[in-house]
């Protein structure tokens, strides 16, 4: 007896200290940090290698514009227009590919500004409680500092996830000085199908969040029954297996990617016009993608905003324009 | 085991897990539930039917706690989860228990392969008595890249059992696993796992012909060593309500002859909300073992909550609000007794509270 005795009081520290070992919050929080810089770097290579091709397409249309009519164009003026499309075709390829890349790395650093803001917010409160306890006055000035640079830090990263998110998916519609009032109201129209199509996404997530909590309420509850049977009454196997850890086999493997709407190229974690099984997820995966969920919403529902209040000021400015006309 | 260190293990226990509920909280998602309750027991000895002495009755409380700590990472996963139980009866002293579970799991994805290591350690220990024994299983897994919506993970397990009191039913387990699961649609999820395990006694004999000369066993001289195969096949079906139904085969062949057999297990829970924060929840189990040898009559095992079983367990709860649960709870068991082949029956009724935070 005494040597399996030792052997579970030695697992239960080894298990009661994987907290501590595996916690290394800044540790984590640095290495956040550093693929924050090579998104944010890379993303600015890919925005300058952008610029310079559209640059190059920019000057290739000039050239087009150049060339002679098509009932006057001579042979050599055709096969000039066919190369420098050709090499415009060429570039917008390689801008396409650009793009997507951009839009990858950009949604990567998306998913990394919220690790990063949901660790700081972490800090910080533990920020607050140690400046409750700091006895000394250097101590607490200390602490303040600390917590000042922790503030700065997250203000930072939540205005330029705001600004990535409203940058990322929101269509290029700008009026022009040419507009009519009719054309803004088009361009207004435009907008405000956009903001009804993200609206419903985010509808559909808040019932799919819905279903996860209703099911996830029943699993818990089962396995919490499970648990009860198993320790006290009844050391059946089956009970045992059904309250055991689960298996933590299924990853990120299960999520699906699609695009939300022709418009947007953000992705989800699922189609939210499919069923989604998630019989195969752990009850703590089941969690996390609840909080994802909400998360996603969230996002979504600030982009329905920003639509929105586009298309009001766009409204705006057709009937202004139709006045002063 | 004594009393004194199981307290020093359950000091250890809760001081490890306040110090991460408080700690690493922001790093660790960790939940607690508390139950409290008073349960009655009609057989709390679980004496079988044929015998002439009359069943003990018999009212406890019982308090349990149950813990977890999950961490997540876009590659990594560790769980830990505590379970310990008191049970104190009001006047059958001789039953009294301390249950302390502690299991954990971390694993690793690595391309498209998830490498995994799993611990299950649980003390029973009668303050009063001594049957008190320790069961240990640690374990790896490997879990393969899905092909055609097909998950499939292989585990290798080993499974310790020490008796405080004797040596008899001490035993060492290998086994080795593959689980092959799949959803089938939105409603349903089907999972197939068979085994096969090496079961080794460090000390219990192998009786010749397990007949009896002159009133005694004759000791083969040889220890006993059971190889098991098994074949289990779980559906669970959802929407309104949660349904699990399973079904396993096992065959158990063992250089004793009384321990050579196979069963038929069915199984199946459901959970179903209803009107006014209710909810019904409800396990069975129903089990067909045939023995393939007629021999003497011997004990199964030193515990008799861990012999093979029937039940059904009908729960009725209702939420008082997001933390708080009361229960009512009847439990139906008859279930194979440390004697092979004899039955007992029992009745459990249960009343009490749970806390979650």
């Amino acid at each position: 007896m005494s040597a399996i005795y030792h052997y579970i009081l030695g697992a239960t520290l080894l298990f009661g200290a994987a907290p501590a070992i595996f916690a290394q919050s800044n540790a984590d929080l640095a290495k956040l940090e550093a693929e924050y810089r090579a998104y944010s770097n890379e993303l600015l290579v890919v925005a300058g290698a952008i610029d310079s091709l559209k640059r190059q397409i920019s000057e290739r249309s000039k050239r087009i514009e150049t060339i002679e009519n098509p009932d006057s164009r001579g042979y050599l003026e055709q096969r000039k227009l066919e190369k420098i499309l050709q090499e415009s075709q060429r570039i917008s390829t390689q801008v396409a590919k650009l793009e997507k890349q951009q839009r990858t790395v950009s949604e990567k650093l998306e998913r990394n500004i919220r690790l990063l803001r949901s660790g700081y917010e972490s800090m910080l409160e533990m920020k607050i409680s140690a400046i409750s306890a700091a006895e000394s006055s250097e101590d607490k000035q200390e602490q303040y500092a600390a917590l000042e640079g922790l503030r700065n830090r997250l203000y930072e990263l939540k205005s330029q996830n705001q600004e990535a998110q409203y940058h990322l998916d929101m269509p290029a519609l700008a009026i022009s000085s040419e507009d009519s009032p009719a054309k803004i109201r088009q361009k207004a129209d435009l907008l405000k199908d956009q903001e009804d199509k993200i609206r419903l996404v985010s509808l559909l997530l808040l019932k799919r969040r819905n279903d996860f909590k209703k099911e996830l309420k029943l699993r818990v509850r089962l396995d919490d029954l499970m648990t009860d049977l198993a320790l006290f009454d009844q050391q059946d196997e089956y009970l045992a297996n059904f309250s055991a850890p689960k298996s933590a086999a299924v990853y990120s493997s299960d999520r699906i990617e699609v695009d939300l709407t022709s418009a947007s190229t953000k992705t989800l974690y699922f189609d939210v016009k499919q069923p989604f099984n998630y019989k195969s997820l752990s009850i703590d995966e089941v969690e996390y993608l609840i909080k994802d969920l909400a998360q996603q919403e969230e996002i979504l529902r600030a982009k329905a905003d920003s639509l929105s209040s586009r298309a009001i000021e766009f409204y705006k400015a057709a009937d202004e324009l139709k006045k002063s006309n | 085991m004594t009393v004194k260190k199981l307290s020093t293990i359950s000091v250890i226990a809760a001081f490890l897990l306040l110090a991460n509920t408080l700690v690493f909280s922001q790093t660790w998602r960790v939940k607690n539930r508390i139950q409290a309750s008073v349960e009655s027991d009609d057989n709390i000895t679980e004496t079988i039917a044929i015998d002439s002495q009359p069943f003990i009755q018999g009212n406890s409380l019982r308090l349990l706690i149950h813990s977890s700590a999950t961490r997540r990472a876009r590659q990594f996963r560790a769980a830990f989860v505590y379970k310990g139980g008191i049970q104190s009866y009001f006047n059958n002293k001789f039953e009294n228990k301390l249950i302390h579970e502690i299991s954990g799991q971390a694993s690793r994805k690595l391309w498209k392969f998830v490498f995994g290591l799993r611990f299950n350690g649980r003390l029973k220990i009668f303050l009063n008595n001594n049957f008190d024994y320790g069961l240990a299983t640690t374990g790896g897994f490997l879990g393969l890249p899905t092909i055609f919506g097909l998950t499939i993970e292989a585990a290798v397990s080993q499974t310790s059992l020490d008796y405080s009191h004797s040596n008899e039913f001490d035993l060492e387990e290998f086994r080795y696993s593959i689980v092959f699961s799949k959803k089938i649609n939105y409603r349903l999820f089907l999972k197939l796992q068979p085994f096969f395990a090496n079961t080794a006694f460090d000390e219990r004999p192998v009786f010749i012909f397990q007949e009896f000369e002159n009133n005694k066993l004759v000791d083969s001289g040889r220890k006993r060593k059971d190889e098991i195969y098994s074949m289990e096949i779980k559906a669970v079906l959802t929407k309104p309500f949660l349904f699990t139904v399973g079904y396993q085969w096992r065959r158990n062949d063992s250089n004793d002859k009384a321990f050579a057999f196979s069963y038929h297990q069915l199984s199946c829970t459901f959970a179903l909300p209803l009107p006014g924060d209710f909810l019904l929840r409800s396990a069975a189990a129903a089990q067909f073992k045939k023995y393939r040898y007629m021999v003497a009559t011997l004990p199964i095992t030193g515990d008799p909550e861990q012999s093979e079983s029937n039940f059904m367990i009908i729960d009725l709860s209702k939420d008082l609000n997001a933390g708080a649960t009361v229960i009512l709870r009847l439990a139906l068991h008859n279930n194979e007794s440390t004697l092979r082949n004899h039955f007992y029956r029992k009745k459990i009724l249960n009343l009490g509270f749970d806390f979650r935070f």
